[in-house]
């Protein structure tokens, strides 16, 4: 089996026991990642679903994305999450019931288990996120973590994935918090095999090539949206930082609290990762400026609150924080918003597959030579 | 002929672990690779290390190029870079350079 590991990892959480499935290749490529992951979450009863698509990990350029998949829709998985949690094992990891006490889910070679932690319910998401990653001895480790807002199943509440907001735009924090369920961690040391790996390299380094005059140039969230281009974003400027397998990155670091060209690592906590465009287009817009904005969001994705819902109480940094200290919020909605995932038109497609929405809405999915470009890795074609 | 870092061209999409351990092992995954890329993703702070022949560990950090020993490590659930194969130049035709889109990795002699 080429580009999937053939087995689903369920964890019920009322028992702490896990089991194992194995999957067939008919159902792994047969439709969507996504259709499969929704009629798991059907079959153990309103599970939280994580899962893959069938290029996740490739070398098909952008191929970074998993998803969460529960009863509020499909949540992407970027950056580094989608990859890591393929390379775990599993091409899905289902998560059901409720534990006695809190805790979070963590799974690396094949294994998937609950570890209670009742002492992580008053820790932020990214204090949530450092603790694990002590704990478990491995600064790679993807968290998508809860904060105090899901657990205490306020409106606006999104998960933060390895520290950022952004992807969450369906609220899936409400199903972690209504399940106790404090964060899933994921480690991925395990290996995809590819039917032909020089011909799958070639291949995606013509496509890639074949993207380049569409895309234009690389300039972090500035190539996906007018607004970063603007001199306050440029000027506190850090890096422009990609997702797995990304030849076009939109995530763009500000830094607040040093000098945005100190380039060694000194401060834990100078700064914050924007690629959520809707939020960053709201506090703009409500006349914030960047480096507002981005302390704002920095306490926003320590909460695990959406920051467009959490500036529904004002747009200076003082009344985020009072709205974050008070737990008051306006839930806005987020798939319908301009620059969101959910509202570029091949989100499901793209998503289902394993491929960043974003990337692919600027290139152009071409599923013909999509397929031209994935079948030396997969031994087969696309569809 | 080696492998030329220039860390502040990384984006960290990870293409150079990944394709080192393909042209090695014929497997997508990143763990027998000989680069690696080390991320404090909080801070935003990433760079390259790469075990190579001769030199022994280049560490490529942002903050200006050190060689020598040092940094790197992933923890201990990765595979350690010191317990890897050192980079072959993939017999002549790197495929790390090939496929960093930002030219951070470049061929050099």
């Amino acid at each position: 089996m080429f580009l999937r590991n053939g087995r689903t990892g369920v964890l019920d959480l009322s028992t702490g026991e896990s089991s194992e499935h194995e999957l067939a290749e008919e159902s792994l490529t047969a439709g969507s990642s996504l259709e499969l992951a929704e009629s798991l979450r059907r079959e153990h009863g309103d599970a939280v679903v994580l899962g893959t698509g069938l290029l996740t990990g490739s070398l098909v350029p952008a191929a970074c994305a998993g998803f969460i998949c529960s009863a509020r829709g499909v949540m992407p998985l970027l950056g580094y999450a989608g990859v890591e949690l393929k390379l775990t094992g599993f091409d899905f990891i289902v998560i059901k019931g409720e534990p006695p006490v809190p805790g979070y889910v963590w799974a690396r070679d094949g294994i998937a288990e609950f570890v209670p932690y009742e002492g992580m319910s008053s820790m932020d998401s990214w204090a949530r996120t450092e603790r694990i990653r002590a704990d478990q001895g491995d600064r790679r480790i993807q968290v998508v973590a809860a904060g105090p807002w899901g657990d205490s199943l306020r409106p606006g509440s999104s998960l933060a994935v390895s520290h950022w907001l952004g992807e969450d735009d369906v609220s899936t924090a409400l199903e972690f918090g209504r399940r106790k369920l404090l964060a899933v961690a994921f480690r991925g040391m395990g290996e995809l095999e590819v039917s032909d790996p020089e011909g799958h390299l070639s291949a995606s380094l013509e496509l890639r090539s074949a993207h380049a005059s569409r895309l234009g140039r690389s300039a972090g969230l500035a190539s996906y949206w007018e607004g970063a281009g603007d001199s306050g974003f440029s000027s506190l400027l850090h890096r422009v930082v990609s997702c797995f397998g990304c030849p076009h990155p939109c995530r763009s670091f500000l830094k607040v609290n040093e000098d945005p060209g100190h380039m060694a690592l000194t401060s834990t906590e100078p700064g914050y990762m924007h690629f959520d465009v809707p939020s960053l287009g709201k506090a703009v817009g409500a006349g914030m400026g960047f480096r507002d904005a981005t302390t704002a969001f920095m306490e926003c994705a320590k909460a695990g609150a959406d920051p467009s819902s959490v500036l529904a109480s004002g747009a200076t940094v003082e009344s985020v924080k009072g709205a974050l200290a008070s737990g008051s919020a306006q839930a806005v909605d987020r798939p319908s918003a301009t620059g969101s995932f959910r509202s570029l038109a091949t989100f499901e497609e793209c998503v289902g597959l394993g491929l960043c929405p974003r990337y692919w809405a600027k290139a152009g999915l071409d599923i013909d030579a999509l397929s031209a470009c994935a079948e030396p890795g997969l031994g087969r074609p696309l569809r | 002929m080696r492998l030329g870092l220039d860390p502040l061209k990384c984006v960290a999409c990870g293409l150079c672990e990944t394709v080192c351990s393909l042209n090695r092992d014929g497997v997508l995954g990143p763990m027998s690779s000989s680069i690696i890329l080390h991320v404090e993703d909080r801070a935003d702070y990433f760079g390259l290390v790469l075990k190579t022949e001769g030199d022994g560990l280049v560490v490529a950090r942002p903050e200006g190029g050190a060689e020598g020993q040092g940094g790197g490590s992933t923890g201990p659930g990765a595979k350690p870079i010191l317990l890897r194969e050192p980079c072959d130049l993939c017999g002549g035709d790197p495929k790390c350079a090939k496929v960093c889109p930002t030219g951070c990795i470049t061929v050099e002699g």
